[in-house]
């Protein structure tokens, strides 16, 4: 295939009258045993010592456990009972979420994917003071900062920070041109601008991974310490207070009992990613006839939101097929592979509904994203900034006054 | 001929996080307002173009304006409450500093699609189109991570609701849910919000909060199913010096407690100045002139009297027993006479019931709120319900006299055909009252029903022990357990009061919500 060719290859994609989405369902299965352990998150009661939960959703129709009581030697049932278990048919559970996969996907794009270089190198040098007071230097990747474009990081550093809140401004106004020049990767995993601008890019790019049927475990685990150290003249007042003193060094018995022990998805692992080509289709560009003058070049504009489509949507098929084959390392005791039983589907979906076969896999993709990268010129130069913590503090004292004021 | 606006927005995920007012109410289906700001936010990334926005402005003007939509939505059910920790993204301070964020998604059963529909005109065909247009770059309905796909087309015919459950406008509802949807101003109003939102940051100013959105209305929504909600008046039974409650015994007395009602209603209508003929139809349920012999039906515009029995939980397992009589609550089977509600509220406290043979006073009516916990047992929505008093069937249950070919049958064969029959009939006969009693026929060819003479509940006795008026005597009579469900097998909840059968005016066939998984057999 020519370069040409492959770089008209999904232009059907970009087409009003194409597909509004692809859609892939991906069954995985743990590796070595059938238990993983989700992510916890803080219990929502939020008070000091409750445990931690996994986020997992039961419902379907009530199942009324009828009370039984002895009397007289013989089980009595009553008719109406009490306790009630509910969602006995299904239940789901969030093993890795679409904030989650966003974030394990996009560093990809610094070094992993294509060498790193399908987006712009871009690294904001930060002065830190270590632990002994030293300062020393740390590199912040773009792509690693969570709130991307509008991320704190980036707002407060030279000159990078200027430079975006002008490409913002321009996404604001319809262009996104200069936005995907520097950082592509907001407008494929989206980003708020929530304390400037207030711009808003929706994502186009969702994965998420779930687990369906799952039956909670728990466990349990006890320390024992090496010796008896108080028997080896480690004396401690008598009582809890004692016994925490020796606890909190490691030189006594502690045992963690009834904790999360993990799940097991009877209903399978799946994960469903999908990348929203109408929102793709809406981000466009503009070209002015000349520099003095308001009016559009509509023929070159049109070049180049093309060239700017195909170059999105190259990372946004790269998103969508990066872990096909790779194993997802989640965290520990959550390592999960493809399930081989259980056939990948990738999925055209349409306005209307209908659905078609979409025939891409991660080797055409990457080979698509480069050609439009380079097609689109992405730079291959590093793009250093610098934080300054004196705009930063400046930004934080407006906000102190100015919430004193509304006060 | 008019056509209908549809607008169908497929859900690329298994859950949707939108909530009401300021994430504290669960909110499903999504409302028609966060529709209508979701085509506005996928519509407007084309409004560069001076043509499309004028076009699409003025289309979003008109579309504002139209009358609630129905709406088709897949059964939902929230999810747990999750709290999670975010960056707070402030500045070097504390790069480790997180903010609480909470989330309770809603989870949908079945296929993740949401219709809305509107019925159009030949001449707003224009508009429709438009709209149709703008729907279909519609790419999040709820949070930024709740994407979708919209799409929109004019239809001949309404969209059925196969996969689905079908919400309705409703002008009142108890049990229904309000969304908020657009009104005159709305588009204006978002627009506004909008270009405050791009400066609520000013670097002089510091913060410039934007006001919320008030430019909606809210409407109340109804599954399609459910029933409207009965207007009902309750009263308690109070002894005739108002010291304490007057019991009734609910097998012997609870028909003569309604029959005494109604004479106290009589009563305060003919004080009150109502026609006789009015009194005759609406307050004793004669269609025939005065003195005549034959009785003439008026159909559901009656006043239906309902003695409440106690639900009352004893035992050691507080099991729920029904016990005597306390309370009464007056109702109608037809829409229409919340009227007559409203005035028998206002004028029946203090009234009293006359024992028909001694003349004299038996008890007292004292209004009572509808958020009693007794009264509460007959009314708040329940997808399984059981028999107080029995059911009177609506017609002969054994016309062909099978009982008595029963008696000679010598094969098994036959009579177990013969007693598929008899129980065919009594179920045909109880769908009809169901029927009867105002409910819709989905409802009942769909409902789970059981039946016997012995009662289901402890508290309730053999139906042939229960008194009954005279007319009704030949009728069988029998307890009734029901599930009920829609044309595609789902629980549907029903309000009450539920009374059905031929003495559903007097109480009969009053039921109680019972635990869900109380199956019929």
């Amino acid at each position: 295939m020519t370069k040409s060719e492959l770089l008209r290859k999904y232009d059907m994609l970009l087409n009003e009258d194409g597909p509004a989405a692809i859609v892939l369902k991906q069954w995985l299965k743990p590796v070595g045993g059938d238990i993983i352990f989700p992510p916890t998150y803080a219990a929502p009661s939020q008070k000091k010592g409750d445990p931690p939960v996994y986020n997992i959703d039961r419902y379907g129709e009530t199942t009324i456990l009828r009370k039984t009581f002895d009397r007289e030697g013989k089980a009595q049932t009553f008719m109406d009972a009490e306790r009630t278990e509910q969602g006995r048919e299904h239940s789901v559970c969030i093993v890795d979420s679409i904030q989650s996969q966003a974030n394990r996907i996009e560093p990809e794009y610094g070094n992993a994917i294509a060498d790193g270089k399908l987006v712009p190198r871009v690294i904001i040098k930060v002065k830190i003071k270590n632990d002994k007071g030293e300062e020393e230097e740390k590199i912040v990747n773009l792509l690693e900062a969570g709130h991307r474009a509008a991320d704190a990081i980036v707002r407060f550093s030279s000159p990078l920070g200027d430079e975006l809140k002008k490409a913002i401004e321009a996404r604001k106004n319809g262009d996104s041109m200069p936005l995907a020049r520097i950082a592509p990767t907001s407008l494929i995993f989206g980003m708020w601008d929530s304390r400037d601008t207030g711009v808003k890019v929706p994502r186009l790019f969702n994965s998420i991974i779930r687990a369906y049927d799952v039956f909670e475990y728990r466990r349990s685990a006890q320390y024992f310490p090496a010796i008896d150290y108080e028997a080896a003249g480690v004396t401690v007042e008598k009582g809890e207070k004692g016994l925490k003193k020796l606890a909190d060094e490691g030189m006594a018995e502690v045992p963690a009992t009834f904790g999360l022990g993990g799940i097991e998805a009877r209903g399978g692992i799946c994960r469903e990613a999908s990348l929203n080509l109408v929102t793709l289709r809406d981000i466009v560009t503009f070209v002015k006839k000349s520099e003095n003058e308001n009016e559009i070049d509509k023929e070159k504009s049109r070049e180049e939101t093309l060239k700017l489509q195909r170059y999105l949507l190259g990372l946004g098929l790269v998103s969508l097929t990066w872990f096909d084959g790779k194993t997802l390392n989640l965290r520990q005791g959550c390592q999960l592979v493809a399930d081989p039983k259980k056939v990948m589907t990738r999925l055209y979906i349409y306005a209307d509904g209908t659905e078609a076969e979409a025939k891409i896999d991660r080797d055409s993709a990457i080979e698509y994203a480069k050609e439009t990268a380079r097609a689109f010129e992405v730079s291959a130069k590093v793009y250093e900034a610098t934080f300054d913590s004196k705009k930063a503090k400046e930004a934080l004292k407006k906000k102190q006054e100015s919430s004193q004021e509304v006060k | 001929m008019n056509k209908y606006l549809v607008i169908t927005i497929r859900f690329l995920g298994d859950r949707y996080h939108g909530r009401t007012k300021n994430g504290g109410e669960h909110e499903w289906p999504p409302s028609p307002l966060r529709l209508f700001q979701a085509i506005v936010a996928g519509a407007s990334t084309r409004w560069h173009d001076a043509q499309i926005h004028a076009r699409e402005i003025a289309a979003l003007e008109w579309f504002e304006e139209l009358e609630p939509p129905h709406i088709i939505a897949p059964i939902a059910h929230v999810g747990k409450p999750l709290l999670k920790y975010v960056p707070e993204n402030v500045s070097d301070i504390d790069p480790e500093k997180r903010d609480a964020k909470f989330s309770r998604p809603t989870l949908f059963v079945g296929q993740p699609i949401v219709v809305y529909y509107w019925p159009i005109t030949p001449d707003h065909e224009n508009h429709a189109k438009t709209i149709a247009n703008c729907s279909r770059h519609c790419h999040t309905l709820g949070w930024g991570i709740d994407m979708v796909i919209g799409n929109g087309n004019l239809m001949e015919n309404e969209p059925c609701d196969a996969n689905g459950e079908k919400w309705l406008p409703r002008t009142q509802t108890s049990n229904g849910i309000t969304l908020r949807t657009p009104c005159h101003g709305t588009m204006k109003q978002l627009q506004a919000r909008f270009s405050h939102s791009l400066k609520r940051i000013d670097p002089k100013e510091g913060r410039n909060p934007v006001p919320p959105l008030s430019a909606y209305r809210n409407v109340s929504y109804q599954r399609e199913t459910e029933p409207t909600p009965r207007p009902i008046a309750v009263f308690a039974l109070l002894k005739p010096d108002a010291s304490g409650f007057r019991a009734f015994n609910t097998v012997q007395k609870a028909f003569i407690v309604a029959g005494m009602m109604k004479c106290a209603v009589k009563l305060a209508a003919e004080h009150a100045g109502w026609s006789s003929s009015d009194i005759d139809k609406f307050i004793l349920g004669h269609g025939e002139p005065e003195g005549s012999s034959g009785h003439v039906p008026v159909g559901p515009q009656r006043f239906a009297y309902l003695p409440l029995p106690s639900i009352e939980e004893r035992g050691e397992g507080k099991a729920r027993v029904v016990g005597s009589v306390r309370r009464i609550l007056l109702t109608t089977f037809a829409d229409g006479s919340q009227d007559k509600i409203v005035w028998a509220r206002r004028v029946l406290s203090g009234q009293e019931l006359i024992d028909e043979k001694t003349k004299e006073p038996v008890a007292c009516l004292s209004l009572i709120p509808t958020n009693e916990t007794i009264v509460q047992y007959y009314l708040r929505p329940a997808s399984s319900w059981t028999t107080v008093t029995p059911v009177v069937l609506p017609g002969y249950d054994d016309p062909a006299h099978l009982w008595r070919r029963l008696e000679h049958v010598t094969t098994s064969e036959e009579q177990r055909r013969l007693l598929g029959r008899l129980a065919n009939r009594i179920d045909g006969l109880i769908r009809k009252a169901i029927l009867q009693a105002g409910y819709s026929k989905e409802l009942a060819e769909n409902a789970e029903i059981e039946w016997r003479k012995t009662g289901f509940l402890p508290g309730t006795d053999l139906t042939m022990r229960y008194g009954i008026p005279d007319h009704l005597q030949r009728y069988s009579r029998y307890h009734v357990m029901l599930r009920w469900r829609d044309a595609n097998k789902r629980l549907v909840k029903v309000p009450g009061p539920v009374c059905i059968g031929g003495g559903r005016f007097f109480g009969l066939g009053l039921f109680v919500p019972t635990p869900d998984n109380k199956k019929p057999q």
